[in-house]
């Protein structure tokens, strides 16, 4: 890829971030009333006039308008990429991998539960085009069988079979998790060893990961550690630490924390305890995706390389989607505006 | 060349002769009315008069049936002496009440018509629905909804092809929805209800009808075009009323705006008992009129006095100037009008601007192509910047004759030259800088010598004597000023051409003595003002304070002095240019040099203008000129 490549790249990166939901605009939508409220400010005032440019915001739902925002990023996304092919490609390949092994997970959570209609009315049909499976027939899937033999054909079939065959009534989710996890690990090391920048952006790109791997790998250690209290060979099972940042020792500090709130306090002892520390503790899942933000706004903001750039911009994007979540269901419910500025995660400064 | 002087006229007559006396003597453009409150003592029991104009709600009348028309009544000149005609409001009301019933019929109609049409758009989505309407509603166990769904949740209701329960009908689509209707049996209604809600099933109440929707669709569109008639045959009635009566209602119109006129002038007017008292303002050279007028009318007296000085600032101003200087009125105005007692600086502005434009813009050529659009822009477009423009072109062909400049050629007058005489043109702008600049910077010198001579003539003028005398605008200044500039000038001096011819002992005393005037100024002013307080409070705070401000005199003193070294430069900039020009036509291409000129003259017209303005308003009216005057505003009525 040539240099000027990544830095057309890199600028439209930022020029997409300026347009981002401000301080103002999250204290203006927590003051809407209704859903169709944050739809009409959402449709007249931000970035996302064109993708609700169809909705009828005076009787939109809160799941129609969520699927019209996920849309709206995924085709953002795509289209950052394809404005750089040769780099590009590569972590839209990466990006649509994500999505897949959500809808998969997704599926099979679902699996033989009462609630099966909830994936089939919740595909998000956009992504079918992009998608290589065909998510149609996952959601007819009614057992483990027919979701292999939705899978057959695809990557997800090698991973997904082991385990699907080995308990098909009560497949072990962690694991398959962990599994998925560790095949999307694998695949983006290849994307960013092929970017053509030699060692610099596979190892700024790999640092850049480790981070997100860590708080993902933190978060469910903390929960087996309060909720199930398990020991560290059980997490060890069920988690991959090795792709993280942290030591050997460190891990294994954490790990032996005899209960869940002193694996946090050894957290100080991690390159993490300063940014756990900063905050207020509200739930495990909720620092962890704070420092992961702070960590894509730093990289996004002081990193030079487009790829690097690319990969935090993504994170940013997809937190202020999750921050629109949470305003549309706390509307949706009724929640109190302090209650959902809390779950909100980013610069809500109403200067900004 | 003045501000025309201003008499305050004091009227008083009976009550019943004050419109008389408005509409005779005080609407014609040359009275300026004041509040009499503020000239007449309290104690002599006279009252504003506090009464509501009756004019306004039948002005307001006619404003509304206009509105309701639309159409905008026009305004047209009245006869003098016109009195209120008693039959007008009746002659309204009844107008009034005419267009506003049709204005109600018209209303329910477009009403109607609105619900026809959101009717059909509704119907519109579901022509392909071959039923008729009556038989689907009035199934007895089936349940039907109408509505309309997403194309992506359409995709998603192949899922649900083995239920038995559900049918979509699609009736129409669109870019981005699918409108149709849904079955369900009466007992799975419910639960049909939840799907196609999680679907994003948006529903439609249509309106009942009778037939399949295509035939409702013809009959509402017959309906829509007998209303569309109906509604259009209103317009036209009330159109022709209004044109029958438009002569009355106009004429109606202007003598209501012009009585409610007369009557607000009558807020300036204090009352006792059946007497009024009316204060206001007319030029002096229009007093002879004006007595004229007033000894035509019974019950009325004046008497015309001139403004006491506790109102010396709130006399309005009129500038009285030749018509040479006229248009350099609008300069003046644009900083500021001279109060009352300060002096007209038009004629100044007038001389002293062209002369900075001509030697800044300096070229024939040029120079004429501004005076024709100066002159086409005042007499063409009536455009007050229009004669200053052509003054300006004129001007600049002065200067242009100085540097022998003809749109951009330094050669091409040679001839003229040598028919007087001369060798070749009297000044060679690109190839004498230095003399250039000191011409500049002597031209400012010159400039602002005098205004510090027009600051001493206005405050002797306004009895600040203090000011004039030892001011730094004033003669402490203005000696101070000069010696600077002689010491310069020896210094330049000495160097080529020997002894300078004023000694520097001289020039140095006297700039000494001036400087301790100007630092003694606050007390010295005092003192001559015969005050008693002309001692300072804090002497140290006093040397602090003038200390800093004579540093700040003499500081400015030279920054205004080095400011019109623009002068030369902007000559300098010209001739650039023009030879830029030059350069880009290489073997003399006409185009370009056509549009070379045109384009110079436009931005530097633009600059040179700016920068005389700058010139104008910040060095040379700092020095002499508040423009605190409030302009002249008689009251004229047609």
């Amino acid at each position: 890829m040539t240099k000027y490549a990544a830095n057309a790249l890199y600028a439209k990166c930022h020029a997409l971030f300026g347009k981002r939901l401000t301080g103002t605009d999250y204290s203006l939508l927590l003051a809407c009333k209704s859903v169709g409220d944050v739809a009409a400010y959402l449709k007249g005032k931000t970035v996302y006039a064109d993708a609700l440019a169809d909705i009828h915001t005076p009787t939109v739902r809160r799941q129609q308008l969520e699927l019209h925002l996920r849309s709206h990023q995924f085709h953002e996304f795509a289209a950052l990429c394809r404005y750089e092919v040769s780099l590009g490609q590569g972590f839209y390949r990466y990006y649509v991998l994500r999505g897949e092994v959500a809808q998969l997970l997704n599926c099979l959570r679902l699996l033989d539960s009462e609630h099966q209609d909830d994936y089939l009315l919740s595909i998000p049909v956009y992504f079918q085009r992009y998608a290589s499976l065909d998510l149609f027939k996952l959601a007819k899937a009614a057992d483990s069988a027919e979701v292999l033999e939705a899978t057959q054909g695809s990557e997800y079939y090698a991973i997904l079979r082991p385990f699907l065959e080995k308990n098909p009534t009560l497949p072990d989710m962690s694991a398959i998790e962990l599994a998925l996890n560790s095949f999307l690990w694998k695949k983006v090391h290849g994307i960013l060893k092929s970017s053509g920048k030699g060692k610099g952006t596979q190892s700024d790109g790999v640092r850049y990961l480790e981070v997100g791997a860590d708080m993902k790998a933190i978060a469910i250690a903390y929960r087996m550690k309060r909720y199930l209290r398990s020991n560290a060979n059980q997490i060890r099972a069920k988690v991959n630490f090795s792709v993280g940042k942290l030591s050997q020792k460190q891990t294994d500090n954490l790990l032996d924390a005899p209960t869940a709130d002193e694996l946090l306090r050894r957290l100080t002892a991690t390159p993490y305890g300063k940014a756990f520390a900063r905050q207020d503790f509200l739930y495990i899942e909720d620092s962890a995706a704070r420092v992961a933000y702070s960590h894509a706004l730093h990289t996004f903001r002081y990193s030079m390389d487009a790829g690097v750039t690319t990969l935090a911009y993504l994170d940013l994007a997809e937190n202020e989607l999750q921050n629109l979540t949470h305003i549309i269901e706390g509307i949706r419910f009724f929640a109190p505006p302090d209650e959902i500025r809390k779950q909100l995660i980013g610069n809500l400064d109403v200067r900004a | 060349m003045a501000v025309s002087q201003m008499k305050l006229v004091r009227t008083v007559g009976f009550l019943s002769k004050l419109n008389p006396f408005l509409a005779s003597c005080c609407i014609d453009g040359f009275f300026e009315p004041d509040n009499a409150a503020r000239h007449i003592s309290p104690s002599l029991g006279f009252t504003p008069l506090a009464e509501e104009n009756p004019y306004i709600s039948l002005i307001h009348k006619i404003d509304e049936l206009a509105e309701i028309s639309g159409i905008t009544p026009e305004r047209k000149r009245v006869r003098a002496g016109l009195v209120p005609d008693p039959q007008s409001e009746t002659w309204l009301l009844d107008m009034g009440t005419r267009i506003a019933a049709i204005h109600d019929e018209r209303r329910d109609l477009a009403e109607q018509l609105s619900l026809c049409e959101n009717a059909m758009e509704q119907y519109n989505h579901f022509v392909g629905l071959d039923t008729p309407l009556e038989s689907i509603f009035s199934c007895k166990y089936i349940k039907v909804r109408f509505g309309r769904l997403p194309k992506e949740s359409a995709q998603k209701l192949t899922l649900y092809a083995n239920n038995p329960y559900l049918l979509f009908i699609p009736c129409s689509e669109t870019e981005t929805d699918e409108y149709g209707a849904y079955f369900a049996p009466r007992h799975y209604a419910d639960e049909a209800d939840r799907i196609f809600a999680s679907l994003f099933f948006e529903r439609l109440w249509i309106p009942g009808a009778v037939g399949r929707p295509r035939d409702v669709l013809a009959h509402l569109e017959q309906n829509i075009s007998i209303l569309k008639e109906q509604i259009s045959a209103l317009d036209t009635r009330s159109r022709e009323i209004w044109s029958s009566e438009t002569e009355r209602l106009n004429s109606m119109y202007s003598q209501l705006c012009y009585l409610s006129e007369l009557f607000e002038l009558r807020r300036y007017a204090v009352v006792h008992g059946d007497s009024f008292f009316y204060t206001g303002w007319v030029p002096a050279d229009r007093m002879r009129r004006f007595t004229r007028l007033i000894d035509n009318m019974d019950g009325v007296t004046f008497e015309a006095v001139d403004p006491t000085p506790e109102f010396a600032e709130e006399v309005p101003v009129r500038l009285k100037n030749l018509r040479l200087f006229r248009p350099f009125e609008y300069l003046v105005a644009m900083f500021g009008l001279p109060s009352s007692t300060d002096m007209d600086v038009t004629p100044f502005v007038a001389i002293t601007y062209t002369l900075i434009f001509g030697i800044m813009f300096g070229d024939v050529g040029q120079g004429f192509v501004l005076l024709l659009a100066g002159l086409f822009a005042y007499f063409k477009m009536r455009s007050k910047m229009g004669a200053i423009i052509a003054y300006s072109g004129g001007a600049a062909m002065l200067g242009g004759l100085v540097y022998g400049s003809f749109f951009g050629y330094e050669d091409k007058l040679d001839f003229l030259y040598r028919a007087v005489g001369l060798p070749g043109k009297p000044f060679h702008a690109m190839e004498s800088v230095n003399g250039l600049l000191i011409v500049s910077i002597a031209v400012g010198i010159a400039l602002m010598l005098c205004s510090m001579v027009i600051n001493i003539i206005t405050s002797f003028k306004n009895h600040r004597a203090g000011d004039a005398l030892f001011g730094p605008n004033g003669f402490a200044g203005m000696v101070f000023y000069a010696c600077g500039v002689t010491f310069a000038t020896d210094f330049l001096w000495s160097d080529k051409n020997g002894p300078f011819p004023v000694s520097s002992a001289l020039y140095g005393s006297c700039a000494l003595v001036a400087i301790v005037l100007l630092f003694l100024h606050p007390i010295l002013s005092k003192l001559i003002a015969r005050r008693k307080d002309w001692k300072p409070k804090n002497i140290g705070e006093f040397l602090m304070e003038s200390f800093f401000e004579v540093f700040e005199y003499v500081l400015s003193y030279f920054s205004n002095t080095v400011s019109f070294l623009r002068l030369g430069a902007f000559v300098l900039v010209h001739g650039g240019m023009m030879m830029a020009v030059f350069a880009m036509a290489k073997n003399g291409n006409i185009v370009v040099i056509v549009l070379g000129n045109i384009f110079v003259i436009a931005l530097e017209a633009l600059f040179t203008s700016i920068q005389a303005m700058r010139l104008e308003f910040y060095e040379i009216f700092s020095r002499c000129y508040k423009g605190e005057g409030r302009a002249f505003a008689p009251v004229r009525l047609k």
